[in-house]
């Protein structure tokens, strides 16, 4: 069973998900943000990064996951299709920073 | 005549992906049997291959050094490359597809040429972001939006009376292709700084826009004085917004002409 890059997802979950936002930034406001992310499954580097509201240390922290889980995993391309596809990430912030990403199987 | 086997659809998924994209865009991109992706983070790369596996980036054509306008070329031949084997190819933008997506716009056009079915299909761009969040209706006072270079190199005009939104003012005059997370080219915005001196006063307050890609982030707004731009914090992807300066008078001759009883005045202007 493949891990999940459980930043990723956690992101993909605040881009489409209002009432997991609205916690969130609830989280913000109140401070709490890092202990609010723990309990959502990420690390604390992971968490670190959100609370800076820094997108490049974000995107870093995106890359770092799905290296690592590339790294650590053979995964079925139909199960998590980023895994085993040479991705080119462009990143941070479209300055064309170049940065790829051969994830193996 | 029908059209040939092959088509292309080309699709923009907002500035935050995939918070912004669209229902018919995903659909798109779910039923093709070829993607290329042309977005600007990992999230975005990610998203895109969970909804169709078969997704390869295009930003791989992209160098240091190298003229931008060759890379765009090459990407037009990736893509006409995979239509002409009679594949549905979905390419996906990050922003609006068409806005300053000369590959983009150039794909369409040959494919149609070459009799392929090609469609384009509209994203939340840069611009649409900042109308949202800095409030900014466009219609009231009209806007110019111009690329900066562009602007510079045309002596376009300003309308002081308008709004004008400037693209890219941190890689003015940039050919090609840098890595810094800044303005790529500080002496250009300095150029840029002084034209637009000519029609606007030192301490007119411009603001520096850059939309936020990531949900848990915020947009860049930096609201600064005219004189102090040139040391803002510009990066490539900014754009700027320059308010109007004056209202543009009303011309009571053509109110007349137009069977206006009363001259049509925005909403500001009624209540001033």
């Amino acid at each position: 069973m493949a891990e999940t890059p459980v930043l990723t997802e956690y992101l993909l979950k605040l881009s489409t998900d209002a009432d997991e936002l609205k916690n969130f930034r609830a989280a913000q406001k109140g401070k709490t943000v890092v202990d609010y992310l723990a309990q959502q499954g990420l690390d604390s580097e992971q968490a670190d990064a959100i609370e800076s509201n820094d997108p490049h240390k974000i995107v870093k922290a995106v890359l770092e996951e799905l290296r690592r889980l590339s790294a650590l995993h053979k995964v079925d391309p139909k199960e998590k299709p980023l895994f085993g596809t040479p991705v080119t990430i462009v990143a941070p912030l479209g300055n064309f920073q170049q940065d790829h990403l051969h994830l193996t199987q | 005549m029908s059209p040939r086997a092959g088509s292309l659809s080309v699709v923009g998924v907002g500035i935050r992906a995939p918070a912004q994209a669209t229902l018919e865009g995903s659909s798109r991109i779910r039923s093709a049997e070829k993607v290329f992706s042309l977005v600007t983070d990992p999230l975005a790369e990610y998203w895109l291959r969970t909804l169709n596996n078969r997704t390869q980036s295009l930003c791989d054509l992209y160098s240091v050094g190298k003229d931008r306008f060759e890379t765009y070329c090459e990407m037009v031949d990736r893509i006409m490359g995979a239509v002409r084997e009679g594949l549905q190819v979905c390419v996906v933008a990050y922003g609006h597809p068409g806005v300053a997506a000369y590959p983009l716009h150039e794909s369409v056009r040959r494919a149609r040429i070459e009799g392929f079915a090609a469609e384009m299909l509209a994203g939340i761009s840069a611009e649409d972001c900042l109308f949202a969040e800095l409030g900014i209706d466009p219609i009231a006072g009209g806007c110019c939006s111009y690329e900066a270079t562009d602007f510079l190199l045309r002596r376009r005009s300003c309308n002081p009376g308008g709004n004008l939104i400037l693209w890219q003012v941190g890689v003015i005059a940039e050919r090609g292709h840098k890595h810094e997370d800044v303005a790529w080219n500080r002496a250009g915005l300095a150029v840029l700084t002084g034209v637009l001196l000519e029609t606007y006063p030192p301490d007119h307050e411009v603001v520096i826009f850059e939309a936020a890609r990531l949900p848990a982030c915020e947009s860049y707004v930096e609201r600064v004085a005219l004189r102090d731009l040139p040391e803002a914090g510009v990066t490539a992807m900014s754009t700027l917004f320059v308010p109007p300066m004056t209202s543009a008078p009303i011309d009571d001759e053509m109110s007349r002409r137009l069977g206006l009883r009363e001259p049509c005045r925005t909403p500001e202007e009624s209540r001033s």
